[in-house]
């Protein structure tokens, strides 16, 4: 079953121009479908409309159907109420992220009493739990603390719990790693892929990176310059990749394992959890 | 965090100092000197005997530097001397009068600010929409009205063409309603358009942004996540907008003959009373740096950054 | 689109009326229909009417004249006093981004500190005590606004001299302060323009105000302050006395606030 389905989406700027040209795809529940392209070739447009955030001087047409529902239709009100609690995010910046100046548990317990009758408290327990999920330690310490005293890292794993919290039933995440050093981003990575299998969740993963997304998506829409230009299942794509663009892509990670000297290709270097 | 406050504290010692020197220099290069200018006003002539005298009482003849520290020294204990024109102690005159204009001030200044936060947010979320434009080019034409001419155009409305308000001194609750009017009419207009530019800033930060696509209910997010962010530029706002109010009370209270403290201080221009007038500034540049000051505390208080006894810690 | 069109119209209208207000002030002798001080006590307080549009004030002058005649006490001194705080801006703000370390770090303490002292607070000190009259106003004026544009000029300097046509004509060895200042002066001159413009309505609020207040200029000046101040006088019986002055100061610094806004905004 889709979770959800993009159809025929377009986005033009005010002045006319087409950002996102017609693309449609589909979520499968308890998948990971990867949005793969350069950077300014409409990922995040895509994911900013699927959260019904995009900015109010752009135009937008065609469906979003999140669980059979069509979001076009939904007033500002329950639009709202699907953010946060139906579709998680994650973004690239996670100390950009998380509001400066108000401790990382009250984001927590903002978060949970803005979509569920709990009280703070039982809400703060809940955060806790999850950031030991997220394999933060001293979690009654980092709830406490402001975005700005912990590591990139540590804000991303807050960041992750944050959007797992409510057990949406779609995670989007945003370039989560690209802002993050090497070993850090490997750590980040099989983190996610674990904890998305273990909570059978959805997601919607926006990268530039091929070899990220050979080792999550189980299907990969290749986008270029607004248009999503091949999509299918991430082995077909990475076998058997039929556009021109896509091909280079592949010969040019090859040519990047080549000259690594061989090593395995579809998992960063630690994935052991 | 303790030593931004003392050096903020040493920054309000220094504006004291040099805004006295500059008030104290001033009445010394004032035309005509302080002993004839009082005897002419209590109605005898400038004889030299007595000049010389009063000269001497209050050592107008030492060197500069000891006249000023002496006077310091003075307005420290408390004493600004006597009105030329009552006699009665400066202090008690302008205490006397402090009470109607304390209220002009802080009623317009309530007004002010608990319209323009709320519409000057919502202008900036709606940025672009009929409402905004509309109301961003009233601001244009708001912000060149002068107060002196809107607070006669009020009186006029409301006083002479419809007779419903009392626009003449200040002995009941109602006298106060156009006064404050005016005041907040035009101080708002400033209030609006500087917190619609800080709410379009600050809305495009990413934590917003992001707070945003957590579906934050509205009532948590507007004031802890948006207001809470735009709250060292809106302080900044409240801060110095109060010799703005200041002067304000002074055009208004001269316009519906409000006998407050401000008024009291512009007739003391009128008839040189120096004594009146260098208590009235004094008092209003301690009142000004002092809010500051606490301004200055509040940011801050209000930004976490600037905890340094928490360090930067790792897993 | 639209809204395009329609603000361009709307600052064309602001420039029309500067353009004639500039001009009526320039030829008010001729244009204006009566002596602004002629008093005729038979026509004292008359409504507007054909003879006289504005009406006539309580010694009977005519208040079309006055308020022409007003332009030159009203308006005019705003471009001096703006003009001064220009020059001194220019001068001290070139000098202390030119001669950087201890000169500017003195410089830009003491402007710090007139920036910080509120400027009410300084008019009232200098007229309060070297006592009232346009000289002192504008000496009060000018005290509190110089700090300023000292502060913007010093800091346009620095945005330009890191521009890289000024690095290569620095390198290529026209270091002088002429060349400097010649390559320098039309690169800050546009914003310098903007700010000055949108200064104007501030400045004419501030010195009209003074003279409502009774501490600016003294009657029988045509000055619209002082217009307004007897017009308040006379509200019951001419409320005509006072609308008209008034107006004119909204008008005019509120054609000077569009036109600086739209010229704030670009093209």
């Amino acid at each position: 079953m889709d979770v959800v389905e993009i159809k025929n989406l377009s986005i033009r700027s005010a002045e006319g121009q087409l950002l996102v040209h017609d693309s449609s795809f589909s979520l499968e529940s308890g998948k990971t479908h990867c949005l793969l392209g350069e950077s300014g070739s409409g990922k995040t447009l895509t994911s900013k409309a699927i959260l019904g955030m995009l900015p109010a001087d752009l135009h937008m047409s065609g469906d979003i159907l999140f669980r059979g529902q069509n979001l076009n239709l939904l007033s500002k009100k329950s639009w709202r109420q699907i953010r946060g609690k139906h579709i998680g995010t994650i973004f690239q910046h996670p100390e950009q992220a998380l509001h400066p100046s108000i401790p990382i548990g009250r984001q927590f317990s903002d978060l949970m009493c803005s979509h569920l009758p709990i009280s703070r408290y039982e809400a703060e327990k809940q955060a806790e739990k999850m950031l030991s999920r997220v394999l933060l330690k001293d979690t009654a310490q980092v709830m406490k603390s402001y975005s700005h005293e912990l590591s990139g890292g540590m804000n991303q794993r807050v960041m992750i719990a944050m959007a797992l919290l409510p057990k949406p039933e779609v995670v989007i995440a945003d370039e989560p790693t690209s802002a993050l050093d090497v070993t850090t981003q490997a750590e980040i990575i099989s983190l996610l892929r674990h904890l998305i299998w273990d909570l059978k969740m959805s997601m919607l993963f926006i990268t530039h990176d091929l070899l990220l997304s050979s080792y999550l998506a189980d299907t990969i829409g290749v986008m270029r310059s607004g248009e999503i230009i091949e999509q299918g299942s991430t082995e077909r794509i990475l076998g058997r990749p039929e556009h021109e663009y896509t091909k280079q892509l592949c010969r040019y990670r090859s040519q990047r394992i080549l000259s690594k000297g061989g090593n395995s290709p579809n998992a960063p270097s630690s994935t052991a959890l | 965090m303790l030593r931004s406050i003392i050096n903020r504290l040493l920054m309000l010692v220094l504006m004291f100092v040099l805004f006295s020197l500059f008030v104290f220099t001033l009445m010394r290069l004032a035309p005509g000197d302080p002993a004839s200018m009082m005897l002419l006003e209590i109605g005898g002539g400038p004889e030299q005997s007595l000049v010389a005298n009063l000269q001497e009482q209050w050592g107008l003849d030492q060197s500069f530097i000891q006249q000023y520290l002496v006077w310091v020294f003075q307005i420290f204990q408390g004493e600004l001397g006597n009105s030329f024109m009552s006699g009665e102690p400066v202090v008690n005159e302008i205490m006397n009068r402090l009470e109607p204009t304390f209220r002009l001030i802080s009623g317009s200044f309530l007004i002010t600010v608990v319209f323009s936060i709320p519409i000057g947010i919502w202008l900036g979320l709606n940025e672009g929409s009929i409402p905004d434009r509309v109301v961003y080019s009233v601001t244009i034409l708001g912000l060149s009205v002068p107060l002196y001419w809107l607070a006669i155009l009020l009186m006029y409305t409301f006083g002479v063409l419809w007779p419903i308000l009392p626009v003449v001194g200040s002995s009941s609750g109602l006298h106060y309603v156009l006064p404050i009017t005016a005041i907040s009419l035009v101080q708002s207009v400033y209030f609006i358009r500087m917190i619609r530019s800080y709410t379009i800033q600050y809305s495009k930060f990413f934590y917003i942004e992001a707070a945003r696509a957590r579906g934050l209910r509205p009532y948590i997010f507007y004031p802890s996540y948006l207001l809470r962010s735009m709250y060292i530029p809106v302080l900044t706002l409240v801060a110095t907008s109060l010799p703005g109010f200041f002067g304000a009370s002074i055009i208004t209270e001269t316009i519906y003959s409000f006998p407050g403290f401000s008024k009291y201080m512009l007739e003391a221009i009128y008839r040189r009373d120096f004594p009146v007038i260098q208590g009235s500034v004094l008092l209003v540049a301690a009142f000004i740096f002092v809010f500051n000051f606490v301004a200055d505390i509040l940011y801050y208080l209000a930004d976490p950054r600037i905890h340094l006894d928490k360090q930067r810690w790792e897993i | 689109m639209m809204n395009i069109i329609r603000v361009n119209k709307l600052s064309a209208a602001a420039l029309l009326f500067i353009a004639m207000l500039l001009f009526m002030g320039l030829t008010a002798s001729w244009l204006s229909p009566y002596d602004p001080f002629f008093t005729n006590l038979e026509q004292k307080l008359l409504p507007p009417s054909f003879s006289h549009p504005f009406g006539t004030d309580y010694l009977g002058r005519d208040l079309l004249s006055r308020v022409i005649h007003g332009i030159g006490d009203s308006v005019f001194p705003v471009f001096v006093v703006l003009s001064i705080v220009m020059l001194i801006g220019l001068f001290v703000g070139t000098l202390s981004a030119f001669w950087g370390n201890k000169l500017d770090m003195l410089l830009m303490s003491v402007t710090d500190i007139f920036t910080a002292l509120p400027s009410v607070l300084l008019t009232i000190v200098v007229v309060g005590f070297l006592g009232f009259g346009m000289e002192n106003v504008y000496f009060a004026v000018i005290l509190s606004w110089w700090a300023k544009y000292v502060r913007l000029i010093r800091g346009l300097i620095h945005d330009v001299k890191k521009e890289p046509y000024i690095m290569a004509s620095r390198v290529s060895g026209s270091f002088g302060m002429r060349t400097m200042i010649r390559h320098m002066i039309p690169n800050i001159a546009p914003q310098i323009g903007t700010i000055l413009i949108l200064d104007v309505s501030k400045v004419i609020l501030t010195l009209s105000g003074l003279s409502f207040l009774g501490i600016g200029a003294q009657p029988p000046s045509p000055e619209w302050g002082v217009m307004l101040l007897d017009g308040k006088n006379y509200l019951q019986v001419a409320p005509w006395m006072g609308f008209f002055p008034g107006l004119m100061i909204f008008l005019t610094a509120c054609s000077f606030q569009i036109v600086g806004e739209r010229l704030r905004k670009g093209k």
